[in-house]
């Protein structure tokens, strides 16, 4: 595996951890809210995100293309500066300047 | 003479533009983007979200008067949120691809309605182009986007939602 796929695949993990965290205190505070659904596919979609990434499916970013993964997060996560959207924010930086 | 250059140029920008509108095959009308009264300056958010603006490029603009946005949205799970735009489309499936949204999200957002939101005076936008996002094939962006920072504000005008024009959405990745 080459580095940058295994920064790109630490980062992935640590946002993976960021929203199982949430997932579970949401659970707790609010049970059967709707941020829990959102943050299970949030996790889908880094989970999707890394293993397009190991087999080398995740299409080049060119320097301009974006995962979503920020756009959707920054649309409903309560706080704005909430680590979740600060964790994605890094992937897609990484993305767009690295691979 | 120079009266008459400056006409023949005026009307030349009018035929473009005039051109330029009715050859889009998504856009029904386009709001106003930035008054010329309001203050405007280069784009301070964090990088996260500037990030979702293509090449990270967009304006902070204060309005000085309420503002009329659009969202699209096809459930009560996104119908509220703080991405806007000034785009008026014709098509739900102009509205996913423009606005790039992914429809691997749960619940996706299918774009099957449109609302209006009135923005107060005072509010803080943020204004640029929708980045495009993965597959680009499916989701080339390019429409106008709006972001707000509270979409919470009570003093936010959050239509009812109208139906639009409903066409199936399909892209095949490879």
């Amino acid at each position: 595996m080459e580095n940058k796929t295994e920064t790109f695949v630490k980062l992935i993990d640590q946002a993976v951890e960021t929203a199982e965290q949430m997932r579970q205190q949401q659970q707790v505070q609010q049970p059967g809210s709707g941020q829990q659904e959102r943050l299970n596919s949030v996790i889908n979609a880094l989970q999707s995100i890394k293993t397009n990434a190991q087999s080398g499916k995740l299409e080049p970013s060119g320097g301009n293309l974006t995962l979503g993964l920020a756009r959707e997060v920054a649309d409903w996560i309560e706080p704005l500066d909430s680590p979740l959207l600060k964790a994605v924010g890094e992937i897609e930086q990484y993305y767009q300047k690295h691979l | 003479m120079k009266i008459k250059l400056a006409s023949v140029r005026v009307n030349l920008g009018v035929l473009v533009n005039l051109f330029l509108v009715s050859s889009s095959p998504y856009f029904l009308s386009n709001l106003p983007i930035a008054r010329a009264q309001e203050a405007t300056s280069e784009c301070s958010l964090p990088t996260e979200i500037a990030i979702t603006f293509l090449k990270s490029k967009c304006k902070e603009v204060k309005l000085e008067k309420p503002r009329t946005f659009y969202r699209y949205y096809s459930d009560s799970s996104n119908k509220y949120g703080r991405y806007l735009t000034t785009n008026k489309y014709k098509t739900n499936v102009a509205v996913i691809k423009h606005l790039a949204l992914n429809q691997t999200w749960q619940p996706p957002n299918q774009a099957t309605m449109i609302e209006t939101v009135t923005l107060p005076a005072g509010t803080t936008v943020y204004e640029g182009i929708v980045a495009p996002q993965t597959p680009a094939k499916c989701y080339p962006g390019g429409g106008q986007q709006t972001f707000i920072q509270d979409s919470r504000d009570p003093n936010i005008t959050w239509s009812d939602g109208e139906s639009l024009v409903i066409k199936e959405f399909s892209c095949q990745q490879n």
